[in-house]
Protein backbone atom coordinates (compact mmCIF):
# COMPACT_ATOMS: atom_id res chain seq x y z
CA UNK A 1 0.00 0.00 0.00
CA UNK A 2 1.85 3.73 -1.04
CA UNK A 3 2.06 5.86 1.57
CA UNK A 4 -0.56 8.68 -0.10
CA UNK A 5 -3.23 5.79 -0.25
CA UNK A 6 -2.78 5.23 3.75
CA UNK A 7 -2.54 9.13 4.26
CA UNK A 8 -5.70 9.21 2.54
CA UNK A 9 -7.56 6.59 4.23
CA UNK A 10 -6.24 7.94 7.98
CA UNK A 11 -7.91 11.34 6.22
CA UNK A 12 -11.17 9.67 6.33
CA UNK A 13 -10.26 7.44 9.57
CA UNK A 14 -10.01 4.06 7.65
CA UNK A 15 -6.85 3.54 8.29
CA UNK A 16 -6.35 0.16 9.58
CA UNK A 17 -4.33 0.64 13.03
CA UNK A 18 -1.83 -2.54 12.16
CA UNK A 19 -0.92 -0.76 9.13
CA UNK A 20 -0.65 2.61 11.28
CA UNK A 21 1.46 0.56 14.19
CA UNK A 22 3.98 -1.10 11.86
CA UNK A 23 4.81 2.42 10.56
CA UNK A 24 6.71 2.77 14.12
CA UNK A 25 6.61 5.97 16.14
CA UNK A 26 10.42 6.83 15.20
CA UNK A 27 8.85 7.79 11.81
CA UNK A 28 6.89 10.57 13.50
CA UNK A 29 6.81 12.97 10.53
CA UNK A 30 4.56 10.26 8.91
CA UNK A 31 2.88 9.84 11.97
CA UNK A 32 1.96 13.37 12.07
CA UNK A 33 0.85 13.20 8.28
CA UNK A 34 -1.57 10.65 9.14
CA UNK A 35 -2.97 11.77 12.32
CA UNK A 36 -2.67 15.63 12.68
CA UNK A 37 -5.67 16.24 11.28
CA UNK A 38 -7.72 14.59 13.49
CA UNK A 39 -5.56 15.42 16.27
CA UNK A 40 -6.05 19.14 15.33
CA UNK A 41 -10.18 19.28 14.59
CA UNK A 42 -10.27 17.51 17.83
CA UNK A 43 -8.34 20.04 19.83
CA UNK A 44 -9.88 22.81 17.91
CA UNK A 45 -12.97 22.08 18.94
CA UNK A 46 -12.46 20.89 22.74
CA UNK A 47 -10.66 24.34 23.48
CA UNK A 48 -12.10 26.85 20.50
CA UNK A 49 -9.36 28.45 19.87
CA UNK A 50 -6.83 28.23 17.10
CA UNK A 51 -3.33 28.59 18.38
CA UNK A 52 -3.65 26.31 21.80
CA UNK A 53 -5.20 24.06 19.22
CA UNK A 54 -2.31 24.36 17.35
CA UNK A 55 0.04 24.11 20.41
CA UNK A 56 -2.26 20.93 22.04
CA UNK A 57 -1.30 19.38 18.89
CA UNK A 58 2.56 19.98 18.12
CA UNK A 59 2.26 18.94 21.97
CA UNK A 60 0.60 15.71 21.60
CA UNK A 61 2.97 14.58 18.91
CA UNK A 62 5.77 15.71 20.95
CA UNK A 63 4.97 13.46 24.25
CA UNK A 64 3.79 9.96 22.28
CA UNK A 65 7.42 10.37 20.65
CA UNK A 66 9.17 10.91 24.34
CA UNK A 67 6.97 7.92 24.85
CA UNK A 68 7.20 5.80 22.46
CA UNK A 69 8.83 2.78 24.52
CA UNK A 70 5.38 2.59 26.37
CA UNK A 71 3.30 2.16 23.44
CA UNK A 72 2.80 -1.12 22.93
CA UNK A 73 0.32 -1.53 20.65
CA UNK A 74 -2.83 -2.85 23.18
CA UNK A 75 -5.05 -0.17 21.22
CA UNK A 76 -4.55 1.65 17.94
CA UNK A 77 -1.99 4.15 17.86
CA UNK A 78 -4.86 6.56 16.86
CA UNK A 79 -6.51 6.01 20.15
CA UNK A 80 -3.42 6.62 21.85
CA UNK A 81 -2.94 9.50 19.78
CA UNK A 82 -6.51 10.68 21.29
CA UNK A 83 -5.91 9.55 24.77
CA UNK A 84 -2.76 11.94 24.86
CA UNK A 85 -4.80 14.47 23.31
CA UNK A 86 -7.25 14.49 25.38
CA UNK A 87 -5.24 14.66 28.95
CA UNK A 88 -3.44 17.76 26.95
CA UNK A 89 -6.89 19.39 26.30
CA UNK A 90 -7.58 18.52 30.06
CA UNK A 91 -4.38 20.19 31.58
CA UNK A 92 -4.75 22.98 29.34
CA UNK A 93 -8.26 23.61 30.35
CA UNK A 94 -7.56 23.49 33.89
CA UNK A 95 -4.48 26.28 33.50
CA UNK A 96 -4.85 29.91 33.65
CA UNK A 97 -3.64 30.31 30.24
CA UNK A 98 -6.99 29.14 29.20
CA UNK A 99 -9.19 31.03 31.39
CA UNK A 100 -8.07 34.12 30.14
CA UNK A 101 -7.53 33.08 26.56
CA UNK A 102 -11.17 32.03 26.61
CA UNK A 103 -12.21 35.53 27.30
CA UNK A 104 -9.96 36.70 24.90
CA UNK A 105 -10.71 34.40 22.29
CA UNK A 106 -8.36 35.85 20.06
CA UNK A 107 -7.74 33.05 17.46
CA UNK A 108 -11.19 30.98 17.45
CA UNK A 109 -12.29 29.88 14.20
CA UNK A 110 -16.14 31.76 12.94
CA UNK A 111 -18.54 28.98 11.38
CA UNK A 112 -18.40 30.93 8.09
CA UNK A 113 -15.10 30.00 7.89
CA UNK A 114 -15.24 26.19 8.24
CA UNK A 115 -18.71 26.27 5.79
CA UNK A 116 -16.05 27.57 2.82
CA UNK A 117 -15.04 24.15 2.75
CA UNK A 118 -18.60 22.16 2.13
CA UNK A 119 -18.51 20.47 -0.69
CA UNK A 120 -20.07 21.70 -3.16
CA UNK A 121 -19.37 20.12 -6.57
CA UNK A 122 -22.61 19.30 -8.74
CA UNK A 123 -24.78 20.22 -5.72
CA UNK A 124 -27.81 23.47 -6.44
CA UNK A 125 -27.65 26.72 -4.75
CA UNK A 126 -30.48 26.15 -2.77
CA UNK A 127 -28.24 22.58 -1.83
CA UNK A 128 -25.88 24.78 -0.96
CA UNK A 129 -27.73 26.93 1.49
CA UNK A 130 -29.22 24.28 3.24
CA UNK A 131 -25.81 22.79 3.60
CA UNK A 132 -24.74 26.14 5.04
CA UNK A 133 -27.97 26.56 7.11
CA UNK A 134 -27.27 22.74 8.60
CA UNK A 135 -23.76 23.41 9.24
CA UNK A 136 -24.71 26.77 11.31
CA UNK A 137 -27.18 24.90 13.37
CA UNK A 138 -24.81 22.37 14.24
CA UNK A 139 -22.28 24.51 14.35
CA UNK A 140 -23.99 26.66 16.90
CA UNK A 141 -25.92 23.92 19.17
CA UNK A 142 -22.34 21.95 19.52
CA UNK A 143 -20.81 25.18 21.00
CA UNK A 144 -23.80 25.20 23.47
CA UNK A 145 -23.15 21.63 24.83
CA UNK A 146 -21.40 21.19 28.14
CA UNK A 147 -17.74 20.47 27.67
CA UNK A 148 -18.08 16.55 27.92
CA UNK A 149 -20.76 15.98 25.35
CA UNK A 150 -19.09 17.97 22.77
CA UNK A 151 -16.05 16.12 23.55
CA UNK A 152 -18.05 12.65 22.90
CA UNK A 153 -20.06 14.47 20.18
CA UNK A 154 -16.86 15.17 18.22
CA UNK A 155 -15.24 11.82 18.97
CA UNK A 156 -18.53 10.06 17.50
CA UNK A 157 -19.91 12.05 14.43
CA UNK A 158 -16.62 13.84 13.75
CA UNK A 159 -14.10 11.11 14.08
CA UNK A 160 -16.88 7.89 13.92
CA UNK A 161 -15.33 6.29 16.94
CA UNK A 162 -17.15 3.95 18.08
CA UNK A 163 -18.55 3.92 21.53
CA UNK A 164 -15.67 1.31 23.32
CA UNK A 165 -12.97 3.53 21.68
CA UNK A 166 -14.47 6.85 23.58
CA UNK A 167 -15.07 5.01 26.15
CA UNK A 168 -11.29 4.21 26.02
CA UNK A 169 -9.69 7.47 25.05
CA UNK A 170 -12.28 9.45 27.27
CA UNK A 171 -11.51 7.35 30.69
CA UNK A 172 -15.54 6.38 30.85
CA UNK A 173 -17.45 3.53 30.94
CA UNK A 174 -19.40 3.04 28.30
CA UNK A 175 -22.94 3.77 29.37
CA UNK A 176 -21.26 7.18 30.80
CA UNK A 177 -20.55 7.86 27.12
CA UNK A 178 -23.81 6.74 25.83
CA UNK A 179 -25.84 8.94 28.36
CA UNK A 180 -23.80 12.07 27.26
CA UNK A 181 -24.26 11.00 23.86
CA UNK A 182 -28.07 10.95 23.58
CA UNK A 183 -28.11 14.32 25.33
CA UNK A 184 -25.69 15.62 23.16
CA UNK A 185 -27.45 14.41 19.75
CA UNK A 186 -30.99 15.71 21.15
CA UNK A 187 -29.90 19.28 21.91
CA UNK A 188 -28.16 19.31 18.34
CA UNK A 189 -31.51 18.03 16.97
CA UNK A 190 -33.64 19.78 18.85
CA UNK A 191 -31.62 22.55 17.69
CA UNK A 192 -31.45 21.87 13.62
CA UNK A 193 -34.95 21.23 14.22
CA UNK A 194 -35.69 25.04 15.31
CA UNK A 195 -33.16 26.29 12.51
CA UNK A 196 -34.62 24.63 9.41
CA UNK A 197 -38.59 25.05 10.79
CA UNK A 198 -37.46 28.85 11.58
CA UNK A 199 -35.82 29.38 8.01
CA UNK A 200 -38.58 27.67 6.01
CA UNK A 201 -41.23 30.07 7.69
CA UNK B 1 -46.22 -5.39 10.81
CA UNK B 2 -43.78 -3.27 12.65
CA UNK B 3 -44.35 0.39 13.35
CA UNK B 4 -42.19 3.05 12.25
CA UNK B 5 -39.06 4.39 13.51
CA UNK B 6 -39.31 6.93 16.61
CA UNK B 7 -37.47 9.54 17.49
CA UNK B 8 -35.93 7.72 20.14
CA UNK B 9 -34.97 4.91 17.86
CA UNK B 10 -33.62 7.30 14.97
CA UNK B 11 -31.40 8.75 17.69
CA UNK B 12 -30.39 5.43 18.98
CA UNK B 13 -29.32 4.56 15.56
CA UNK B 14 -27.24 7.53 14.86
CA UNK B 15 -25.28 6.81 19.32
CA UNK B 16 -25.36 2.84 18.66
CA UNK B 17 -25.85 1.96 15.73
CA UNK B 18 -28.83 -0.12 13.82
CA UNK B 19 -30.15 -3.22 15.91
CA UNK B 20 -31.21 -5.72 13.39
CA UNK B 21 -34.95 -5.34 12.87
CA UNK B 22 -34.67 -1.43 12.57
CA UNK B 23 -32.37 -2.03 9.71
CA UNK B 24 -34.56 -4.29 8.23
CA UNK B 25 -37.41 -2.22 8.62
CA UNK B 26 -35.62 1.02 7.15
CA UNK B 27 -34.74 -1.44 4.06
CA UNK B 28 -38.42 -1.65 3.06
CA UNK B 29 -40.09 1.61 4.54
CA UNK B 30 -39.42 4.20 2.24
CA UNK B 31 -40.71 7.46 5.21
CA UNK B 32 -38.30 5.67 7.99
CA UNK B 33 -35.86 5.77 5.34
CA UNK B 34 -36.47 9.34 4.86
CA UNK B 35 -36.70 10.57 8.71
CA UNK B 36 -33.12 8.44 9.04
CA UNK B 37 -31.52 10.66 6.33
CA UNK B 38 -33.10 13.81 7.49
CA UNK B 39 -31.63 13.03 10.89
CA UNK B 40 -28.33 12.22 9.54
CA UNK B 41 -28.08 15.01 6.69
CA UNK B 42 -26.82 17.91 9.54
CA UNK B 43 -24.31 15.37 11.45
CA UNK B 44 -23.00 14.46 7.88
CA UNK B 45 -22.53 18.06 6.30
CA UNK B 46 -20.69 19.02 9.68
CA UNK B 47 -18.50 16.46 9.55
CA UNK B 48 -17.60 16.90 5.68
CA UNK B 49 -17.35 20.87 6.77
CA UNK B 50 -14.90 20.12 9.73
CA UNK B 51 -12.72 17.31 7.74
CA UNK B 52 -12.37 19.42 4.97
CA UNK B 53 -11.57 22.52 7.55
CA UNK B 54 -9.06 20.66 9.25
CA UNK B 55 -7.43 19.03 6.13
CA UNK B 56 -7.00 22.50 4.38
CA UNK B 57 -4.84 23.45 8.10
CA UNK B 58 -2.99 20.36 8.05
CA UNK B 59 -2.03 21.30 3.91
CA UNK B 60 -1.62 24.65 4.59
CA UNK B 61 2.63 25.95 4.17
CA UNK B 62 2.31 28.01 7.52
CA UNK B 63 0.80 25.47 9.49
CA UNK B 64 2.77 22.24 8.30
CA UNK B 65 6.05 21.52 10.96
CA UNK B 66 8.43 19.90 9.07
CA UNK B 67 9.95 17.80 11.76
CA UNK B 68 10.40 19.97 14.83
CA UNK B 69 10.28 23.46 13.46
CA UNK B 70 6.93 23.95 15.32
CA UNK B 71 8.62 23.84 18.63
CA UNK B 72 11.76 26.11 16.87
CA UNK B 73 8.54 28.35 16.03
CA UNK B 74 7.64 28.25 19.62
CA UNK B 75 11.09 29.58 20.53
CA UNK B 76 11.05 32.43 18.26
CA UNK B 77 11.64 35.59 19.58
CA UNK B 78 8.97 37.50 18.25
CA UNK B 79 6.60 34.81 20.52
CA UNK B 80 8.23 36.09 23.62
CA UNK B 81 7.64 39.84 22.59
CA UNK B 82 3.75 39.93 24.28
CA UNK B 83 4.93 38.23 27.19
CA UNK B 84 8.32 40.71 27.55
CA UNK B 85 6.05 44.05 27.26
CA UNK B 86 3.87 42.33 29.66
CA UNK B 87 6.63 41.98 31.87
CA UNK B 88 7.80 45.37 31.25
CA UNK B 89 4.68 46.68 31.98
CA UNK B 90 4.54 45.26 35.33
CA UNK B 91 7.85 46.28 36.04
CA UNK B 92 7.01 50.07 35.44
CA UNK B 93 3.76 49.43 37.30
CA UNK B 94 5.57 48.24 40.85
CA UNK B 95 8.20 51.15 40.38
CA UNK B 96 5.69 53.65 40.38
CA UNK B 97 3.56 51.73 43.38
CA UNK B 98 6.71 51.33 45.83
CA UNK B 99 8.91 54.32 44.60
CA UNK B 100 7.11 57.10 46.64
CA UNK B 101 6.50 55.18 49.78
CA UNK B 102 10.40 54.65 49.34
CA UNK B 103 11.34 57.78 49.29
CA UNK B 104 8.98 58.57 52.06
CA UNK B 105 10.79 56.60 54.54
CA UNK B 106 14.20 57.35 53.07
CA UNK B 107 14.60 61.34 54.83
CA UNK B 108 13.23 59.82 58.54
CA UNK B 109 16.38 57.17 58.60
CA UNK B 110 18.46 60.21 57.36
CA UNK B 111 17.35 62.42 60.13
CA UNK B 112 18.43 59.58 62.84
CA UNK B 113 22.02 60.31 62.85
CA UNK B 114 21.64 63.95 62.38
CA UNK B 115 21.71 64.50 66.57
CA UNK B 116 24.28 62.21 67.89
CA UNK B 117 24.25 61.49 71.47
CA UNK B 118 28.07 61.84 73.22
CA UNK B 119 29.27 59.29 74.93
CA UNK B 120 29.90 61.06 78.52
CA UNK B 121 26.07 61.78 78.22
CA UNK B 122 25.26 57.73 77.33
CA UNK B 123 27.56 57.04 80.44
CA UNK B 124 25.57 59.07 82.78
CA UNK B 125 22.56 57.38 81.85
CA UNK B 126 23.78 53.69 81.88
CA UNK B 127 25.20 55.01 85.58
CA UNK B 128 22.30 56.66 86.88
CA UNK B 129 19.71 53.13 85.38
CA UNK B 130 22.73 50.64 87.27
CA UNK B 131 23.10 53.01 90.87
CA UNK B 132 19.11 52.77 91.37
CA UNK B 133 18.63 50.16 94.31
CA UNK B 134 14.65 49.01 92.66
CA UNK B 135 13.71 49.39 89.30
CA UNK B 136 11.27 51.63 87.91
CA UNK B 137 8.97 48.99 87.44
CA UNK B 138 9.07 47.45 90.83
CA UNK B 139 8.58 51.07 92.79
CA UNK B 140 4.82 50.58 93.37
CA UNK B 141 5.25 47.66 95.32
CA UNK B 142 8.08 48.72 97.55
CA UNK B 143 5.65 51.70 98.55
CA UNK B 144 2.85 49.24 99.53
CA UNK B 145 5.46 47.35 101.36
CA UNK B 146 6.42 50.32 103.36
CA UNK B 147 3.18 51.39 104.11
CA UNK B 148 3.64 50.49 107.53
CA UNK B 149 7.27 51.55 108.47
CA UNK B 150 8.50 54.46 109.88
CA UNK B 151 11.16 55.22 106.98
CA UNK B 152 9.38 56.69 104.05
CA UNK B 153 10.79 54.31 101.37
CA UNK B 154 8.87 56.94 98.46
CA UNK B 155 11.52 59.23 99.34
CA UNK B 156 14.23 56.62 98.10
CA UNK B 157 12.01 56.11 95.09
CA UNK B 158 11.63 59.50 94.67
CA UNK B 159 7.54 59.28 94.89
CA UNK B 160 6.87 61.19 98.01
CA UNK B 161 3.85 62.57 97.01
CA UNK B 162 1.95 59.15 96.61
CA UNK B 163 3.32 58.03 99.21
CA UNK B 164 1.94 60.55 101.94
CA UNK B 165 -1.25 60.02 99.96
CA UNK B 166 -1.55 56.73 101.05
CA UNK B 167 -0.72 57.09 104.90
CA UNK B 168 -3.42 60.07 104.68
CA UNK B 169 -6.04 57.43 103.50
CA UNK B 170 -4.93 55.37 106.42
CA UNK B 171 -5.30 57.90 108.71
CA UNK B 172 -9.17 59.08 107.22
CA UNK B 173 -9.98 54.91 107.62
CA UNK B 174 -12.70 54.37 110.68
CA UNK B 175 -10.63 52.57 113.24
CA UNK B 176 -11.79 48.47 113.57
CA UNK B 177 -12.26 48.39 117.74
CA UNK B 178 -14.33 51.61 117.33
Amino acid sequence: MGYAAVNEMAMSGEVAPSVATSMGLDDIEGVMRLYRGRILRYALFAVRDRDAAETITQDCFLKAYRARESFRGDCSLSTWLMQIAVNLVRDYARSKQFQFWKRAQTAAVDVSEVAEFLPHKGSSAESRLLAREQLKAVWQAVDKLSKMQREVFLLRFVEEMDLLEIAAVMGMKESTVKSHLYRALNSVRTKVSAGTDGSQT
Amino acid sequence: MREHLTAKEISRWLVEGPGSDDAAHVRSCPSCAAKLAEARAPLSVFRSAVVAWSEGQTAAPAREPAGWVGLAERLNFMNWVPAFGLALALAVLAALLVGPSIKRQVPTQAKAPVAPISDGVLMEQVDAEVSETVPDAMAPLTDLVAWDSDEAPAQKTGAPKRAAKIKSIEASRPSVTD
